[in-house]
């Protein structure tokens, strides 16, 4: 009766498991830098990301957008109706904030085999989804440590970039920053051989949040293709990122300086959407 | 009553501009962005921002939620040095 009763407590653990969401226990973190303008490698734009990992789950982010959203959630805590509070004051701390480069949070679910990425693009949010098999890596002798682990090189070829990684079996998730997954250990370190875009592993911490709340209101859905096609067509012209907004009387030479900005970024880190 | 005759003047452009795109996921894309953006323009609550590169905006939503994530969009939008491409 006794083990019936066990029994039946872990069935209702696992199944409030997928009822309630999933819950991290650590975080990985990562510094990330990225070449905006192909035209000009020396400048680079740097992230903090974040890897939470659960249990067949996994969300990636920016650690500061993570903020924000904390700072987000507590404004929406003390009231809904901005109404109620001192938005100006709200405001003015949310903008001193630091905010994210990486406006996307990737969520892997081993279950589903998915990729589902969140994506904000200027004043909208969108959502699309992909595969989470990555096939070819390639696993090499070379070994080097990160962090005090022992980690050993793999490389893949991924939406026109070739990438080189580095794993370690002693971290035993096949996770990693942004959509890289599948190999026998956590990827530490992942950057593509122009090194325009890179990931490598800072801190570990025991954490739990609430995977399934790191997601982003409002979502608009997309083929990945779809989303691909409208961010071109509006980083082309950002002046159509304004369209409906209420309120939006930004300046000619506002929209000239923006477009200047947008025109420089030119270096995706997906080539090749497939 | 004015901010209602505001919205209906942008609802009319905007479909006339949708019905301009010929590329079909921004077209898509177009579509939907009425949905998300848009609620009862009388809720509607107008903030107006300092950016953190001193220009000025108006964030603008019916929550405190849509407020907040169009503050962080107005900065981004026209402050962020470098665009994740």
């Amino acid at each position: 009766m006794k083990k019936l009763t066990i029994f039946i407590i872990l069935i209702a653990l696992n199944s409030s498991k997928y009822l309630y969401g999933q819950e991290s226990n650590q975080a990985f973190f990562y510094a990330a830098t990225y070449t905006a303008d192909s035209t000009n490698v020396d400048k680079k734009g740097t992230d903090y990301m974040v890897l939470w990992t659960g249990d067949n789950y996994s969300v990636f982010e920016s650690y500061y957008g993570f903020q924000l959203d904390s700072a987000q959630v507590a404004a929406s805590k003390q009231s809904d109706n901005p109404k109620d509070l001192n938005m100006t004051a709200l405001l003015g701390t949310i903008i001193s904030m630091k905010k994210p480069s990486f406006k996307f949070r990737i969520h892997k679910s081993l279950e589903e085999s998915q990729i589902t990425v969140y994506q904000n693009l200027f004043f909208d949010n969108y959502v699309y989804t992909q595969p989470l098999k990555m096939t070819g890596w390639k696993i090499e002798n070379q070994y080097k440590e990160i962090l005090g682990f022992k980690c050993q090189k793999a490389t893949i070829q991924y939406a026109g970039r070739d990438f080189v990684a580095w794993f370690s079996e002693e971290i035993p998730l096949n996770d990693g920053p942004y959509v890289f997954n599948g190999l026998p250990g956590l990827i530490m370190q992942v950057e593509d051989v122009q090194k325009y875009y890179s990931f490598e592993l800072v801190g570990i911490q025991n954490s739990s949040i609430e995977m399934s709340e790191r997601v982003l209101p409002k979502t608009i859905s997309l083929s990945k293709n779809q989303f691909f096609l409208t961010k071109k067509a509006l980083y082309k012209d950002v002046r159509k990122a304004l369209m409906g907004k209420p309120s939006s009387k930004v300046s000619d030479e506002d929209i000239r300086s923006v477009q200047k900005r947008y025109d420089k970024s030119n270096n995706p880190l997906e080539l090749i959407v497939e | 009553m004015l901010f209602s005759l505001i919205n209906l003047n942008e609802i009319i452009m905007k479909k006339l501009l949708i019905g301009c795109f010929l590329v079909s996921g921004f077209a898509v894309a177009s579509s939907n962005v009425e949905e998300t953006r848009l609620c009862d323009p009388e809720n509607y609550v107008y903030v107006p921002i300092t950016t953190s590169c001193g220009k000025s905006a108006v964030a603008s939503g019916c929550t405190t939620e849509d407020i907040v994530a169009d503050t962080i969009s107005w900065d981004q939008f026209l402050c962020e040095p470098e665009p994740l491409p």
